[in-house]
């Protein structure tokens, strides 16, 4: 259903070019659920910006690269026609419901004017709609709800009412930027079972960007691991959480406390931070902080390569090396696998 | 290192099991309202908190926020006064010292805040922001060159170069803010840091570099940290003890493997229940308690027990009577609900309506 080639977003900035996404390729079907995983400035939100194609340009450009989207590419359409893909077939809920509501509207009013954008609905068929997909979204008492402020929301609410909005034209894809990074994990918890219900309900295609693994390991069906800007790992859940084969998607998961091992085993950082996007490293970009790394990687560039079946990752080594050196930083860390 | 800054007398005399220690501890914030700012109701920030920390333990505090995690923290340094209650330190109730006793006492707590980017003062260059308390409690040496060598040796200890004395905060990424941070709480020697949710700023792999760093202090220097933190997980990995704070109350508190092992509060159950796991097949098969409605405000709390509104085993008896923190059946696990979840019980369903104790069963 939509389905992402060789996309490149570079800004022009007065230190050079910043090469936000860097050639990365992903294709959604209905009803699946992709989770984007990656450190601040991997280029996620940028790669979900660009689908929906919200990037200022300029500074942004697209030098390469297609957003195909039922049958027409999104990098080419004219912006009316966008306007009318835009919120209406694809939807996309942002990471801060604090900042992404007008605080001078009433939420109803917000989601109102969504609804009467794209449908061709009377205004108060349009109050009816937006009472029922308020309900839907578990928000009690929606007659009411509709006239107040966003300033009258809790957190959670205010996310709610947001997702409700990004669902008011029941769009084929949602793109969900960290929708509950700003929340506690009881609300999240809520927001994260209402995505699947309406999911099951509409069949809408999920894309869900978020640093969190623990959410993506819950929700989706398929995970691609971002680094400055690249696509390092693409495969099913399973595969990268039980056998990630990019030693950035491996050391990631070491690197965190997990509930169910944590003060078993000492934590793996990832030594120093994530390179500039202007000025990035020779060789592999993940080489100045990889613990397997050798001499190769300064110099070779690795492509996204099909490691296994439907499992592909961007590293010089062969599975076995990386195998083997996963055993043997496990091994030291005291790590049962 | 060099030495350890020398303790005084008085507060090094006492060598109690509890460093610190507070007594009915409560924090309620007047709101004013009208022209004439009357004050029409508190909001009951910390609402009767007593909580004992022993010498070199991690004791971990987690809750939603707006649950008082952080006004109790400040209040454990006197950065703000409580409305009542005692904070006893080595035994003695320090609410009652003036300024000079206090700045004896400061020199023994630090706070490592939350937002790296909002607690280093973005004009002064990083050699100044850690040596600022060596100057205020005058050790560390008197002499310029002397303090500055100090300084060096702090920002190796937590891994920074010390070359960069003379950098500003801004040349530095959010990992090497908070190290910074970390210094500047370290270098008076202390024997207790208050870290205010350290690590949630920072990105996973960043997040790691600090747990690992205040693990090693905490070795090295025999440190007693209360680690605050909304994220259970790194709380588990960190801590010896865990409290659970909701609406101003601690609602459980347990060695660890007690408390994420058998919770007995239902907040605490369905908290761990609502931590998604990095690890798709225990997701899949995973039970989880999805708990309703938004946490209720600390002005105007609900009646009984206060997580009576959310609560997947209320009865109405909780309705109508508070619960007390009671002593369950493991030793130092002390839990506050009127029927809490026991072995091999399911969340959502008591067994009885009748009040449970400890001692009875």
């Amino acid at each position: 259903m939509l389905e992402v080639n060789n996309l490149k977003t570079h800004f022009r900035t007065q230190d050079g070019v910043v090469k936000a996404v860097d050639g990365v390729s992903f294709s959604l079907e209905a009803g699946e659920t992709m989770g984007i995983v990656g450190e601040s400035g991997s280029g996620k939100s940028v790669t979900a910006l660009s689908i929906m194609q919200l990037n200022p340009k300029p500074p942004a450009e697209y030098p390469e690269g297609e957003i195909i989207f039922e049958d027409q590419d999104l990098l080419k359409t004219s912006d009316k026609r966008m306007q009318e893909i835009r919120g209406n077939e694809i939807a996309m809920v942002f990471q801060d419901p604090m900042t992404s509501l007008n605080p001078v509207f009433t939420v109803g009013n917000q989601i109102r004017e969504a609804i009467r954008i794209h449908q061709n609905l009377s205004k108060s068929e349009a109050q009816e709609k937006t009472v029922e997909v308020l309900r839907d979204v578990g928000i009690a008492n929606p007659e009411r709800v509709v006239k107040e402020y966003p300033h009258q929301f809790s957190g959670g609410m205010r996310q709610r009412a947001m997702i409700a909005m990004g669902l008011s034209c029941n769009p084929k894809v949602l793109i969900a930027d960290e929708p509950t990074t700003a929340l506690d994990v009881t609300i999240q918890a809520q927001i994260l079972e209402l995505m699947v219900e309406v999911q099951e309900k509409y069949g809408t295609a999920i894309v869900m960007i978020t640093h969190d693994l623990g959410v993506v390991s819950q929700l989706a069906d398929k995970v691609m691991v971002m680094y400055a800007g690249r696509a390092v790992e693409q495969a099913t859940t399973d595969e990268v959480f039980y056998d990630p084969l990019m030693p950035y998607s491996w050391s990631l998961l070491r690197s965190l406390p997990r509930l169910d091992t944590a003060g078993e085993v000492r934590l793996l950082p990832i030594e120093g931070t994530p390179p500039s996007l202007i000025f990035l490293p020779d060789g592999c970009n993940f080489s100045p902080r990889c613990p397997f790394v050798k001499d190769e990687c300064h110099e070779t560039d690795p492509d996204l390569e099909e490691k296994k079946p439907d499992h592909k990752a961007a590293c010089i080594l062969s599975v076995d090396e990386i195998e083997k050196n996963k055993s043997r930083v496990d091994e030291e860390l005291g790590v049962q696998t | 290192m060099t030495e350890r800054t020398e303790v005084s007398p008085e507060t090094n005399g006492h060598s109690g099991e509890y460093l610190l220690e507070t007594k009915n501890l409560k924090m309620h914030f007047p709101i004013k309202a009208g022209m004439l700012q009357r004050t029409v109701g508190h909001v009951k920030a910390v609402d009767g908190v007593d909580l004992s920390v022993r010498r070199g333990e991690t004791l971990g505090l987690v809750g939603e926020s707006g649950c008082g995690k952080s006004t109790l923290a400040r209040l454990v340094l006197r950065l703000l006064e409580p409305t009542e209650g005692e904070v006893l330190v080595d035994g003695e109730d320090i609410l009652g010292y003036d300024r000079k006793q206090m700045l004896v006492v400061r020199r023994n707590m630090q706070i490592v805040f939350q937002d790296p980017y909002a607690s280093l003062n973005p004009r002064m260059t990083v050699g100044n922001i850690v040596s600022e308390p060596l100057k205020i409690h005058d050790v560390g040496g008197s002499s310029a060159s002397e303090r500055k060598r100090r300084v060096q040796e702090l920002l190796e200890v937590v891994g920074l170069n010390p070359e960069h004395y003379n950098r500003y905060p801004h040349e530095f990424s959010g990992g090497q803010r908070q190290r910074i941070g970390v210094a500047r709480a370290i270098a008076l020697n202390p024997r207790l840091i208050i870290c205010d949710e350290p690590v949630s700023a920072l990105d996973v792999s960043i997040q790691a570099q600090v747990i690992n760093l205040l693990q090693d202090l905490q070795k090295e220097f025999d440190l007693t940290y209360v680690f605050i933190a909304h994220d259970l997980s790194v709380v588990k990995h960190i801590a010896d003890r865990v409290a659970v704070m909701y609406l101003g109350k601690i609602v459980e508190i347990a060695d660890r493997a007690t408390l994420y092992g058998g919770p007995r509060h239902p907040y605490t159950a369905s908290l761990l229940s609502a931590i998604p796991l990095p690890d798709p097949q225990k997701e899949r098969e995973r039970q989880r308690v999805v708990l309703t409605g938004d946490v209720p405000s600390p002005a105007n709390p609900p009646s009984g027990c206060h997580f009576h509104t959310r609560c997947p085993r209320a009865q109405d008896y909780c309705t109508k009577h508070e619960p007390g923190l009671d002593p369950q059946e493991k030793e130092g696990h002390r839990s506050a609900c009127f029927f809490p979840v026991l072995e091999d019980q399911r969340i959502e369903e008591p067994e009885t309506s009748t009040p449970y104790s400890a001692e009875n069963s």
